[in-house]
C-alpha cells in the first residue's frame, strides 16, 4: 500500500435511544470485525453521544466522510467494514479520493444537509456526538476544563459572574431566571460554606435534553458547576439525578472519577486555594423533586415536599447553606459563555432570550430528536421544516410544550418564535424543552385528562389544593370524557382551575391546571362538544 | 427593635420586624382562617387557607409565614378569596369522611367551625369517600384517619415538643397517610411516650382520647403555647 | 476537611445501655441543620452536642446482619442525610425494603422509623415487597401515550388478568408503569426485565410476554 490512508473513526450513538434500537450490538459487531481484520490501529470504533434524529435509530457517523447513516444493526457491520477496506485498496491503485458507497441493509444514509441538521446551531452539544464521553482525555482533546483554568487562574469570581450576568443566559430548566442574578445572589451571601447543585432531574415527560447533554458530555457539565463554584464561592457540589437515567448516572459516575483522578476536580485546583468536589444524588422516583425546595429536601435525605420561599435556596439550601440551584443545559451554556464572550453569547437569540436552546422532539412527527437552536426560532421551523412535520396522511393540531406545567400551541400558531415570553403569551412556557407534537387525531381533553393524573399521581400532598384539587380536576375531566357533564361542570372545571392555579404551594400545584387552561382557550369547542346534549341536561338541573 | 409600619384591611398597624401578617392581623382583630397554623409549631403553610391579597405582589401569600413589610398593603378579604377558602374547605370535607353527627370533637373541631365561617354549607364537588382505617391499638389514645385533614400538627409537635418522632407522613399526594414507626398500630410503637400532645393539638376528631363519645372531646390546643412557656422558663431562656 | 461522624462523639455506655431498653425503636439522634454544619465546619464544639445515646446492642446488630450495607453506611459517614443514597443501595442489594431492612437503616442513621418509612414511601422506586420474577413496565410518558401507551397497557392487562401497577398472584410477573424514560425518540417503550424495547406494538409485547411464563 502507498499512500496512507485517512484516519477513520466510526462515531457509534451509544444513548439511550439508540441503545433501544440496538446500538450496543453494533458497536461489539463493529470492534469485532475491526480486530478480526487486524484495523485496530486504523479503524477506530467510538462510543458518543446523542447524534440527533433518535427517531431513525441505530444511528452511525463515518469520517472524515462525515456521512451518517441511520437504522443501522449489528449484522451490517461486517459490510461496512468491507467497504472501508475495498475504499482503500482502490485509493491505493490510484491515489484518488473516494466517497464511501455504502447503505445499511434495512436502513439508510442521511442527508445531513436537511434541514433538521443544517439549521441547527450546537452551542450546548458542540461536543455532544463527536467525543466519547467515557475518556476524559477525548473531552481534554476539545479544551475541556480549560475555561475553568482560565477562570481559576486569571480571573476573579466576580469577573466571572460579570460576564455570565452580561451574556443574558436565563435559566434553562423552565423558569428561565436570568442566571447572572442568580449568582450573584449566592456570591453575596455571607459565609465560607455554600453549595452548588446541578438539577438533573429532568421528570417533564416527552423531554430528555439533560439526559442526552450528561449522557453525551458530561464534563461540559461538570466544568460548568466548578465554574459556578469558583464564581459564587462553593466548594461543594451535588448532581441530583432521576434514577431511571441509568446510563447518564453511570457516565457521571465515571466522569466525576476521572476528573478527581486528573485533579480537575477536588482541592488545590490548578495550584490555588480553590477545591470543588462534586457528589450524585440518585433521586427513587418523584417528579417534583424537580422543584428547588423538594430538590434540596431530597438531597438531604428527606421526603421530597416543597417549602414556602422566601428563604430562597439562595439564602438557606442545602444543609441551610447558600445554595446555587441550575439546571443541566444551563451549567452546559456556562464554558461556551466563557470561552466566546458575553457578547457573542448574547448576538444569539432574540431581545429577552438569549443563546440557544436545545430541544427534544417527539410525537407524531417524521423526524424526532435531539436538535439545538437559537432562540426565537419559529415552532414552524423546528416542527414543520426541521421536523418534516406529521407522519403521512396526518395533520399536525398542536405542539406541547413545557409538559405537565406547559400548555398545547394550535397549529395556527405555530409562526410563533420560541422565547420565554412569546410562549408564556400562549399561555405555555418554554418548560425544559420538550416538544411534543400531536397530530389531528388526538383527543385535547384525552391530553388534559392525562396530564392532570400525571400532576395528580406527582402531587406531593402537602398543600390542599393541590393534593386534592388535582383529584377533583381528574374527577371532572373523566366526567366530561365519559359524556356525563353539564355546563355547570364545565364551569366548576375552569373555576377550579384557577383556584388550583393561585392557591397552591409550589410550582408543580400551580401549574397543573395549565395544560386544562390551554386547551380550554385553543380547543374549547372540543369540552363543548363532549357536553350532554341540551334535552338531557334540562332534565337534570345543576346543583 | 425596629419596627415596620403596614396597612391591613385599611387598618394601620406598626408590628416588630419579623413578626408575620398573621400576628399582625390578629393584633388589630382581624380574623384570617387558619387550620395547619398552630403558635407553638414551626409553620408549613399547607391547607393554604390564610391566602391574603399584598399590593404589588401578583400572587397570594399565606399570612402564617409572610413577614411584615415596611408600607405593606394587605387585604385579607375578597370574594376571590372568600371563594378559594370555602373550596378549601371543601376540598378538605371531600377527601375525607367528615360526619359531624357522630363525631367526638362535634362543637370543638377547628374545620367544623372554618366551614361554619366561609359558609360552607354544603359541598359543590362531589364526595370521595375514600375507605379509610380507625388505629385503636394504643391502650388511652384512637386515630381515626377518616377525620384527618394532613395538617401535620400530631408530626410536628411529636418531633419538636416531645422530641418522640412517632409520627410522619408516609406516601404521597392523594394517598399521604400520618404513620406511627415503620407504619405500624400505634399501640406497637415503643417510640410512644404516650404524652397525648399530638391528640391535644389535633383540630379534628382524628386523634382522640378513648372512652370519648360524640361531641366529648374538649382538648385545647391552645395549652400548647402555655407548656412551652413554662418550659422556657424553668431553662431560664428569654421568653 | 474533617467528615462528620456521630459516632465519634463521646458516648456514655452505661446510659446507653439504660436508655436502649426504652427507645428499642429509634435513636434521638435527629437530622437537623446543626450536624451538617458540624459536619462542614469541622468543629464539634460549635453547637451543643445533641444527645447521642445509640443502643448498645445496635452495635452488635450493625455486624451481624446486611453487612453489604456496611460499606456505603461508611461511606457516608452514617449521615441522616444519606438516607436515599442509602435506601437506593439496600434495594438494589436486597430487591425490597423490608421491616427489618428499614430498621436497620434508621438504626444506623439514627434516624426516627416513621421518619425512614415516611420518605422511603414518597419515592415511586421503593418497593416494600418481594418482587415477582419477572417485570414489565410500560412507559406512560407524553411522547409514549399519544403513540399508543394506552393500547398496550389495556393488552398486557387483559392477558396477565391483573391491573397495571399490580403483580400476579402467582409471583411470576409485575406490570408497572413510567413516567417516560428520556427515549421518546423510540416510543412506544417497553422495559421487560430491565431491557427496553422500542417502538412496541400489541403483538410484539404479548409475545415478548408470552415467551416469560
Amino acid at each position: 500500500m502507498t499512500a496512507p490512508p485517512a484516519p477513520l473513526c466510526l462515531r457509534c450513538c451509544t444513548s439511550a435511544g439508540c441503545l433501544a434500537s440496538g446500538a450496543a450490538e453494533l458497536r461489539q459487531a463493529l470492534q469485532r470485525a475491526v480486530s478480526c481484520l487486524e484495523l485496530v490501529d486504523r479503524i477506530e470504533i467510538r462510543g458518543v453521544g446523542c447524534l440527533g434524529p433518535c427517531s431513525q435509530g441505530a444511528l452511525l457517523a463515518v469520517d472524515p466522510d462525515g456521512a451518517l447513516f441511520a437504522g443501522v444493526r449489528a449484522e451490517d457491520a461486517t459490510g461496512l467494514i468491507a467497504a472501508l477496506v475495498r475504499r482503500w485498496e482502490l485509493e491505493a491503485i490510484d491515489g484518488q479520493r473516494r466517497p464511501l458507497a455504502w447503505t445499511p441493509g434495512r436502513g439508510e444514509r442521511l442527508d445531513t444537509s436537511r434541514p433538521f441538521f443544517a439549521r441547527q446551531r450546537r452551542v450546548v452539544l458542540e461536543n455532544c456526538g463527536l467525543i466519547d464521553p467515557e475518556r476524559i482525555e477525548a473531552a481534554i482533546e476539545r479544551g475541556a476544563y480549560d475555561q475553568l483554568r482560565r477562570a481559576v487562574q486569571e480571573l476573579t469570581p466576580m469577573q466571572v459572574v460579570e460576564t455570565i450576568y452580561r451574556s443574558g443566559l436565563r435559566g434553562r430548566g423552565g423558569a428561565g431566571y436570568p442566571t447572572g442574578l442568580k449568582w450573584s445572589t449566592v456570591a453575596k451571601m455571607p459565609g465560607d460554606h455554600k453549595v452548588v447543585v446541578c438539577n438533573a432531574d429532568e421528570g417533564d415527560p416527552g423531554a430528555f435534553m439533560d439526559r442526552s447533554v450528561l449522557e453525551g458530555d458530561p464534563h461540559r457539565v461538570l466544568e460548568g458547576m466548578a465554574i459556578a463554584a469558583f464564581a459564587v464561592g462553593a466548594s461543594r457540589g451535588f448532581i441530583y439525578i432521576r434514577a431511571e437515567y441509568t446510563l447518564a448516572i453511570e457516565n457521571l459516575r465515571g466522569a466525576i472519577e476521572q476528573a478527581q483522578r486528573h485533579r480537575l476536580l477536588g482541592q488545590r485546583l490548578f495550584d490555588s486555594s480553590f477545591e470543588f468536589t462534586v457528589e450524585l444524588r440518585v433521586g427513587a422516583g418523584a417528579y417534583v423533586c424537580g422543584e428547588e425546595t423538594a430538590l434540596i429536601h431530597s438531597i438531604e435525605g428527606k421526603r421530597g415536599t416543597p417549602r414556602p420561599r422566601p428563604p430562597y435556596p439562595a439564602e438557606q439550601g442545602v444543609g441551610g447553606l447558600p445554595t446555587l440551584i441550575n439546571n443541566v443545559e444551563t451549567f452546559a451554556n456556562v464554558v461556551p459563555i466563557l470561552r466566546e464572550g458575553s457578547d457573542w453569547y448574547a448576538a444569539i437569540g432574540t431581545t429577552s432570550s438569549k443563546g440557544t436552546k436545545v430541544f427534544s422532539l417527539t410525537g407524531n412527527v417524521r423526524w424526532g430528536g435531539l436538535l439545538e437552536v437559537p432562540m426565537g426560532t419559529s415552532l414552524a421551523t423546528i416542527v414543520q421544516e426541521m421536523g418534516g412535520g406529521a407522519p403521512e396522511g396526518s395533520t399536525i393540531k398542536a405542539v406541547q410544550t413545557g409538559g405537565p406545567s406547559g400548555g398545547c400551541v394550535p397549529a395556527s400558531e405555530l409562526n410563533t418564535a420560541v422565547d420565554y415570553a412569546s410562549l408564556q403569551e400562549l399561555g405555555t412556557i418554554m418548560g425544559s424543552g420538550g416538544m411534543v407534537v400531536m397530530d389531528h387525531s388526538t383527543n385535547m381533553v384525552a391530553l388534559a385528562a392525562f396530564f392532570m393524573e400525571f400532576c395528580r399521581d406527582e402531587s406531593c400532598g402537602k398543600c390542599v389544593p393541590c393534593r386534592a384539587g388535582t383529584v377533583q380536576l381528574h374527577g371532572l375531566l373523566q366526567k366530561h370524557l365519559a359524556g356525563d357533564a353539564t355546563a355547570a361542570d364545565l364551569a366548576q372545571l375552569e373555576a377550579l382551575c384557577h383556584m388550583v392555579k393561585d392557591t397552591s404551594l409550589c410550582g408543580l400545584g400551580q401549574s397543573a391546571p395549565k395544560p386544562v387552561l390551554s386547551t380550554l382557550r385553543f380547543f374549547r369547542e372540543e369540552y363543548v362538544a363532549l357536553l350532554k346534549p341540551v334535552a338531557a341536561r334540562a332534565t337534570e338541573a345543576a346543583p | 427593635m425596629s419596627v415596620s409600619t403596614l396597612t391591613i384591611d385599611g387598618q394601620a398597624v406598626a408590628m416588630a420586624v419579623g413578626a408575620t401578617l398573621l400576628e399582625a392581623a390578629r393584633e388589630v382583630g382581624i380574623a384570617i382562617p387558619t387550620l395547619c397554623h398552630l403558635e407553638g409549631l414551626s409553620p408549613v403553610a399547607a391547607c393554604r387557607l390564610c391566602l391574603v391579597e399584598i399590593e404589588g405582589s401578583g400572587k397570594l401569600q399565606p399570612a402564617c409565614i409572610t413577614p411584615v413589610l415596611e408600607g405593606m398593603v394587605v387585604r385579607t378579604d375578597s370574594p376571590t378569596l372568600r371563594d378559594y377558602r370555602r373550596t378549601v374547605i371543601e376540598l378538605l370535607f371531600t377527601e375525607g369522611n367528615h360526619v359531624c353527627a357522630v363525631c367526638v370533637a362535634n362543637g370543638h373541631c377547628e374545620l367544623q367551625d372554618r366551614a361554619v365561617e366561609v359558609g360552607m354549607d354544603h359541598s359543590r364537588l362531589p364526595y370521595r369517600f375514600p375507605d379509610r382505617a380507625v388505629d385503636l391499638s394504643h391502650q388511652r389514645f384512637g386515630l381515626d384517619h377518616n377525620r384527618c385533614i394532613l395538617c401535620t400538627r400530631c408530626v410536628r409537635v411529636c418531633d419538636e415538643v416531645e422530641g418522640a418522632h412517632v409520627w410522619d407522613v408516609a406516601w404521597r399526594g392523594e394517598h399521604c397517610r400520618i404513620i406511627a414507626g415503620l407504619d405500624q398500630p400505634w399501640g406497637a410503637v415503643d417510640a410512644c411516650t404516650d404524652c397525648g400532645k399530638c391528640v391535644m393539638v389535633c383540630p379534628t376528631g382524628a386523634l382522640f382520647p378513648k372512652g370519648d363519645t360524640v361531641e366529648e372531646k374538649h382538648e385545647d390546643p391552645s395549652q400548647l403555647v402555655a407548656l412551652l412557656r413554662a418550659r422556657q422558663a424553668r431553662q431560664g431562656a428569654p421568653p | 476537611m474533617r467528615v462528620f461522624n456521630p459516632r465519634e462523639r463521646p458516648r456514655r455506655r452505661s446510659q446507653a445501655r439504660e436508655d436502649s431498653e426504652k427507645t428499642k425503636e429509634y435513636s434521638e439522634i435527629s437530622p437537623n441543620r446543626y450536624d451538617f454544619l458540624r459536619w462542614i465546619e469541622g468543629c464539634d464544639s460549635v453547637m451543643p452536642s445533641a444527645p447521642t445515646e445509640r443502643s448498645a446492642e445496635a452495635s452488635a446488630e450493625e455486624v451481624s446482619g446486611f453487612e453489604a450495607l456496611q460499606s456505603i453506611l461508611a461511606r457516608h459517614q452514617r449521615s441522616p442525610d444519606s438516607l436515599i443514597e442509602v435506601l437506593n443501595h439496600a434495594q438494589e442489594t436486597y430487591h425490597y425494603l423490608s421491616d427489618d431492612l428499614l430498621r436497620h437503616v434508621a438504626r444506623n442513621l439514627g434516624l426516627p422509623l416513621s421518619q425512614v418509612f415516611g420518605t422511603a414511601s414518597f419515592y415511586h422506586l421503593f418497593r416494600f415487597q418481594a418482587p415477582a420474577r419477572h417485570n414489565c413496565t410500560v412507559c406512560t410518558g407524553t411522547a409514549c401515550s399519544v403513540i399508543g401507551a394506552g393500547r398496550l397497557v389495556e393488552a398486557l392487562e387483559q392477558e396477565l388478568g391483573i391491573r397495571l401497577g399490580s403483580s400476579r398472584a402467582d409471583g411470576s410477573i409485575d406490570l408497572g408503569s413510567v413516567r417516560c424514560l428520556g427515549t421518546c425518540g423510540a416510543a412506544p417503550l417497553v422495559v421487560i426485565d430491565g431491557v427496553v424495547a422500542k417502538q412496541q406494538t400489541v403483538a410484539s409485547v404479548l409475545e415478548a410476554v408470552r415467551s416469560l411464563r
